[in-house]
């Protein structure tokens, strides 16, 4: 299947093949899983999420047409998907540092605040230190937020990321800068520090 | 490249977009600006962390869950217990699933095509059988007569094998392969 591009899967898929499909599910479930979850920042949700966006794969599979790619499609649904259950949440309850922030030596979200005084290091495992900086991403304004994930972390290209969001290179890249140093002063501000100089 | 410039040469400066000389142009910028040097090595530190997230796999079972979904939408159209048969014929031969499904896609419009010709053939068919019946006609009363049958050829004045002064000597007409009629001279 590996021989197999993307766009000829959909097509294949288009033109009745389940195998197809359930290729590009394999393909795909772990980043778009992975992509949402950064977004909604819930196991159940991001996996609903996913799993509602690979539905609407399923029955709207003749709205997809080139030249666009496979991906920048499906992304382009799992996003939208995301930030309508994500302003679902905001007005529920309010979500932020202060709401969620406790004082060092207590739980941030399942997570051990780390003495400020320490910058985020080697020693520090992977998983406590992608769930520190996943926590900051979230925090984030929604323009920033979703530029970073997708370049930071699906490692999409900038033409892509113009394409799903509709807005020109130069807005994608301005909007990466920003909201990186957003990032970075939030985390700061939290008392996470990134090896700065 | 000015110093109000440098933030917007960030990204394309650790992307590796800049020509050598714009390169050269905004190490010098960092190299007289402190500022500038921070902001960069800050950017530089936090793409460096994003870029080390640990990419989340999807839960066990997502598929399985997926699949059940779609069986309440399209009933049996996964059927699980061909799923990986239909996966490897794709994996073995992929070129064999484009080409069926070259047909699959196209086999309309090959009816179509078909038809068509079946058409023109039955078409041109029953033109030359006509033909055929209609000198066959010719040929008997000819033959019996030796004389040309009004009622099938109106008029004969102009056609060269048709000459009057044949008319006593028994011909008969057959077709020829071009398909014009010769005279075919019996002995007498």
């Amino acid at each position: 299947m590996d021989q197999l591009s993307d766009e000829q899967l959909i097509k294949l898929f288009q033109d009745g093949n389940e195998g197809a499909y359930v290729q590009l599910v394999n393909n795909y479930k772990d980043r778009l899983y992975n992509f949402l979850y950064g977004i909604i920042r819930d196991v159940a949700s991001a996996e609903d999420l996913a799993q509602e966006t690979f539905l609407k794969v399923f029955t709207h599979k003749d709205s997809y047409k080139g030249p666009y790619k496979f991906s920048t499609w499906m992304y382009t649904i799992g996003k939208n998907l995301a930030f309508t259950e994500l302003r679902k949440i905001k007005r529920r309850k309010t979500r932020s540092f202060s709401d969620i922030e406790k004082t060092k030596g207590e739980d941030w979200g399942g997570m051990q605040i780390p003495d400020p005084t320490d910058p985020i290091d080697d020693e520090m495992s992977n998983e406590e230190k992608s769930r520190i900086i996943q926590k900051g991403i979230c925090q984030l304004p929604e323009d920033f937020m979703i530029v970073i994930i997708f370049r930071d972390i699906q490692e999409l290209s900038y033409e892509d990321i113009s394409t799903i969001l509709e807005v020109p290179i130069g807005t994608v890249k301005s909007r990466i800068n920003r909201g990186r140093e957003k990032l970075r002063q939030l985390l700061k501000e939290k008392g996470i520090y990134l090896n700065e100089s | 490249m000015k110093v109000n410039d440098f933030d917007r040469y960030i990204l394309s400066y650790l992307d590796g977009d800049l020509s050598s000389s714009e390169a050269e142009d905004f190490e010098k910028i960092m190299e007289d600006n402190p500022e500038c040097k921070e902001k960069f090595i800050n950017h530089q530190n936090i793409a460096k962390e994003l870029s080390n997230i640990e990419n989340l796999h999807a839960p066990e079972g997502f598929s399985n869950r997926l699949y059940t979904k779609i069986d309440e939408i399209s009933p049996g159209f996964i059927d699980r217990n061909r799923l990986n048969k239909k996966i490897d014929s794709l994996h073995s031969n992929p070129n064999k699933s484009m080409e069926n499904s070259f047909f699959q896609y196209n086999y309309m419009s090959i009816i179509r095509i078909a038809a068509g010709l079946a058409i023109v053939v039955f078409s041109v068919s029953i033109f030359f059988n006509s033909n055929n019946m209609s000198n066959s006609d010719s040929n008997r009363s000819l033959s019996a007569t030796g004389r040309i049958n009004g009622s099938d050829m109106a008029d004969n004045s102009e056609d060269p094998k048709l000459d009057s002064n044949n008319v006593d000597i028994p011909l008969e007409y057959e077709n020829s392969p071009e398909g014009s009629f010769k005279q075919v001279k019996h002995k007498e």
